[in-house]
């Protein structure tokens, strides 16, 4: 069998530290840990997880809609004691603030719209005991509007505002799917697979439906405004999931139960799933929100109730790259610096020998106390 | 034979927790009492244990602590039944019984 330096001429050297100067794709032997090691190349169209603020309240059954920097968590579950939650959370792209919270408690319920027109209906507020209601929200707070036809929870949903949502599935395995128009609901073609606790995303004419129960299912249907129609499975079965994208197009579906909590994560091209990189916290009944290419998911079970959140970046997305800042305040030149990407100071500089000094917080620069001598670097 | 992963305790707290960066040169998994798997014998893993101050454990360790969480979380759903309810009312409710976690070496 060929060795190494047949193939690529070279040995594979030793260290006991890492050697310096490391390149992409490097392979060396590691004496200390009598281990290969081998330097990852920087890819920047990887997409890839990164943990979030949590919740104020953790919670799961939960539903979420937005996008990543705009996202609204609404309704839920938490025990013991067994807990109906109408609480209503507000993520900025930083962290949740607790706004005007559901008239009606509820867990399960669905989801449309944005974090500033966004609709909850149905779901369920006692064991057994699915409900129709349905409250719209304006930025502000949760007002009442028009009942599902059929009160259920659990099901899949989504929708671009709190006059515009599609409504599908549910406990106990329903197939019903219906259209809401700002004023009322109308019944439409129903799912071929009956089921609850699935994923759904998209919008009243193009929508996707994927995994669910019971038994744990695969099965992935398209909609296309009159019908669905079956697609191809995910990857991996699953229940509880969690689920955004923007339409029959794009989606991504992240967690759930397969059984047992997972954090497989997958992304829809219009054709087919893809295995894309996991969770770091795998758990159910998880809520979601944004596009393929930006999201965020959050809440859960795993089986700890968690108001984990984690932020997900797309593929195409730069990953080892730098991304636009605040601005300072004012411009200068030669100033003097020092601390972190979410924590740095900034002091002095051209022109004029400034005394003004700045403080960055990882996404503005404030103005702090001067200098008693202005100076430049 | 060496060991493929590595374990640590930490508490997530949030944003910067784990970066992209991180998140794309190293695969991590949570599981319940805060216990972290990471690579083993990786730099890189190395160095978020530290940033994250991570309290090392090894495999046993670790699988005691999952262990216990996990059969607490199982007497507290054994523990709570509304009276009527089917099984399977009960697992919509809840949620399926929690499973026993095996930590790989």
């Amino acid at each position: 069998m060929a060795d190494y330096k047949t193939i690529h001429g070279i040995k594979v050297k030793s260290y006991t530290t890492d050697p310096d100067n490391i390149i992409e794709g490097q392979v060396w032997y590691d004496k200390t840990n009598k281990v290969l090691q081998f330097e990852t190349p920087n890819v920047t169209t990887a997409g890839a997880w990164r943990t979030g603020n949590a919740l104020n309240t953790a919670r799961y059954i939960l539903s979420g809609t937005g996008i990543y920097t705009a996202s609204l968590a609404f309704a839920g579950f938490s025990t013991p004691p067994d807990t109906w939650h109408g609480l209503t959370e507000n993520y900025d792209g930083t962290s949740w603030t607790e706004v005007a919270d559901l008239n009606t408690v509820r867990y399960g319920a669905f989801r449309s719209g944005t974090s500033t027109s966004a609709l909850c209906s149905g779901g369920q507020n006692a064991p057994g005991s699915a409900i129709a209601n349905a409250e719209s929200w304006n930025g502000t707070s949760w007002s009442e509007t028009g009942d599902l036809n059929s009160a259920r929870s659990k099901g899949g949903g989504d929708g671009a505002s709190n006059t515009n949502a599609l409504a599908f599935g549910g406990a106990s395995t329903l197939a019903v799917n219906e259209s809401f128009n700002g004023t009322s609901w109308t019944e439409l073609a129903d799912l071929n697979t009956g089921r609850r606790a699935l994923g759904g995303s998209g919008t009243t004419t193009s929508a996707l439906a994927y995994g669910g129960a019971f038994p744990i299912k695969a099965v992935t249907e398209s909609w296309n405004g009159t019908s669905w129609s079956e697609v191809s499975d995910l990857n991996d079965a699953r229940v509880e999931v969690g689920s955004f994208g923007s339409d029959n197009t794009s989606a991504l579906v992240t967690g759930g139960e397969s059984p047992g909590y997972v954090g497989v994560t997958e992304i829809w091209n219009g054709t087919s799933w893809t295995e894309v990189a996991d969770l770091a916290t795998g758990r159910a009944a998880v809520a979601g929100s944004g596009t393929a290419s930006n999201g965020i998911a959050f809440g859960g079970s795993a089986p700890a109730i968690t108001g984990a959140t984690e932020e997900w970046t797309g593929a195409g997305a730069a990953v080892f790259a730098w991304s636009t800042g605040g601005a300072m305040n004012t411009a200068r030149s030669f100033m003097a610096n020092a601390g972190t990407q979410t924590a740095a100071l900034g002091a002095g500089g051209n022109p004029d020998n400034q005394v003004l000094t700045e403080l960055y917080d990882g996404t503005s620069w404030t103005e702090v106390g001067d200098m008693n001598t202005g100076r430049r670097a | 034979m060496a060991n493929t992963y590595q374990y640590c305790v930490a508490t997530n707290w949030g944003k910067g927790f784990i970066d992209y960066d991180e998140s794309y040169r190293i695969t991590f998994k949570s599981f319940p009492g805060n216990v972290w798997q990471v690579p083993a014998y990786n730099k890189h893993a190395n160095l978020w244990i530290a940033k994250v101050a991570g309290a090392v454990k090894t495999k046993d360790e670790a699988q005691a602590i999952v262990t216990t969480e996990v059969n607490a979380a199982k007497t507290a759903w054994d523990n709570n039944n509304v009276e009527g309810e089917s099984s399977d009312e009960k697992i919509e409710r809840l949620g399926a019984k929690p499973t026993d976690i095996t930590l790989e070496a």
